[in-house]
């Protein structure tokens, strides 16, 4: 199997799952991080450990990381969490159309609860420009919530230029940067995002633990949205997974050690599967190809239909725009947004190749793509 | 080739080894297209009656569109008109069980058959 879908998920680390075991394994590692004897300060202290190294990926400080159960907890924390402390009443919004389903659900949610949400379309290219959010700015604007990168095309959005304009107009700014860490510098010391989502395993930690970013000064302030003993300085109560943490502090220490030799090698093995397909006719590439993230290549395949496509590819994990499941198929609604016609939006492959994917497999890769389309067109009507 | 997202056998049989795929040409050739509106989908079918029936079909779609396409050109050409009359959405599924979530592709074969026999019909008028 040649995983190409890296953005879903990546494979846990053994560094990474060394570090955890060393609190599984260990008859002294079951220790509540918030008990006060030497079994919960053993475990206190390497939650704490972690903080620092999720909090250097970053630029932060790790007082200013909380952890969750992933980004959508994060997600969820710092969009209605902002909101909540400000109150709802007469709040507004900015957000996309093309973020992930964690904050468009969140914000369609606060919806229903009076708070008036402006919708942003992206330019064809993917990108969301920084004048087209200032435009959509009004005095009751709370929070804008942007993605860094966008999770099915790669686009990277201009948050290092729009950071200090929404500190300037006192508007908070929530960043999700799933796809981004790990992948770009991020450095929260000169750019004033206030909010932050980040989750372990698209960096090579674990599966069910996230943090949020959440800024010191000026001060972030959230409603907590899980309450209980008022763990992580009463914004997420809830006893800490020690071995899990442990596991994405590892995993953002060997991010952030790594950051200047994978993303280069990410990019050129995008940069050689995009010089084996692009070439093909009717052949179109989602998103914007200059500035776009190392580790995602979106491509759209004229004349044939996604999920056979993908059905016709068994060797190869690879994230698909469509499943003909119903009568009605709904193509990706990131594709649609950015004008895709139906027919390319459904005929769409997302290539995330990852931290040990090797030439060799993407050269592979590609071969089984062309054979893959050669095919199904020879089986179409030429005009269909 | 691994059928790893779980099609029925008789999908995915013909999915993968796709047989009497193209087009026929001649005057005694009658060629239909049906669609699936809601997904875009065409399947289209040529047949050519006589003592030796001969049928082609090509199809954009899933793999179970791919497959009613293969399936049908099959009975046409072993069953000749006969075919007409016997198929339809239920004996596609059937033949292929094809689940309720993908009955649209069995319509979609059962609209292409309809054609054709409106067609021949029309040509023998």
């Amino acid at each position: 199997m040649i995983n190409l879908d890296h953005a879903a998920t990546t494979p846990l680390d053994p560094l990474v799952r060394a570090a955890m075991l060393d609190w599984l394994d260990d008859a002294g590692g079951y220790g509540n991080p918030a008990s006060d004897h030497a079994l919960g300060r053993r475990a206190r202290a390497a939650v704490e450990c972690a903080r620092a190294q999720v909090a250097t990926l970053l630029a932060a400080q790790p007082e200013e990381i909380i952890w969750t159960s992933g980004a959508t907890e994060s997600n969820n924390l710092a969009i209605k969490g902002a909101l909540e402390f400000r109150g709802l009443e007469r709040a507004h919004l900015v957000t996309t159309r093309i973020e992930h389903k964690a904050v468009i659900d969140t914000c369609r949610y606060l919806e229903t609860r009076g708070v008036r949400v402006s919708w942003l379309d992206p330019a064809s290219d993917g990108r969301i420009g920084v004048e087209q959010v200032l435009a959509a700015l009004r005095p009751d604007t709370v929070l804008v919530s942007l993605m860094w990168v966008n999770n099915e095309i790669g686009t990277v959005n201009p948050i290092r230029e729009l950071a200090p304009l929404l500190r300037e107009r006192g508007v908070l700014l929530h960043v999700d940067a799933v796809q981004a860490a790990g992948k770009l510098p991020i450095d929260l010391a000169g750019v004033p995002v206030d909010l932050l989502s980040l989750s372990a395993h698209k960096f090579h930690g674990p599966k069910g633990v996230g943090a949020l970013f959440v800024r010191k000064r000026p001060r972030a302030r959230l409603a907590p949205q899980m309450h209980g003993g008022g763990h992580e300085q009463g914004m997420r109560s809830g006893t800490l997974a020690t071995h899990q943490i442990v596991g994405m502090g590892q995993a953002a220490a060997l991010a952030a050690q790594r950051l200047e030799v994978d993303a280069p090698r990410m990019k050129a093995l995008c940069a050689r599967l995009y010089a084996q397909l692009g070439g093909l006719p009717d052949v179109w590439r989602n998103g914007a190809a200059d500035g776009a993230a190392p580790h995602i290549l979106n491509l759209s395949f004229g004349g044939i239909e996604g999920e056979s496509l993908r059905a016709r590819l068994p060797g190869l994990a690879v994230s698909s725009g469509s499943a003909c499941s119903s009568a009605t198929r709904e193509p990706s609604y990131v594709l649609r947004a950015l004008g895709r016609e139906d027919r390319l939006a459904g005929a769409s492959l997302r290539f995330s190749p990852g931290r040990t994917t090797t030439e060799a497999e993407i050269d592979q890769a590609t071969r089984e793509v062309r054979a893959a389309v050669e095919l199904l067109r020879g089986l179409a009507p030429a005009d269909a | 080739m691994d059928n790893v997202f779980g099609y029925p056998d008789a999908v995915w049989r013909r999915f993968v080894s796709p047989e009497r795929a193209g087009g026929l040409d001649g005057h005694d050739v009658v060629r239909v297209r049906a669609r699936s509106p809601a997904a875009s989908f065409v399947l289209e079918l040529s047949f050519a009656a006589g003592p030796v029936p001969r049928a082609r079909f090509r199809a954009l779609g899933c793999p179970v569109t791919i497959a009613v396409g293969v399936w049908l050109a099959e009975r046409l050409e072993t069953q000749g008109l006969r075919a007409l009359r016997e198929l339809d959405a239920p004996a596609i599924r059937a033949a292929l069980e094809i689940p309720d979530e993908r009955a649209h592709c069995a319509f979609m074969g059962e609209d292409a058959i309809r054609a054709l026999e409106a067609e021949l019909k029309s040509r023998v008028a």
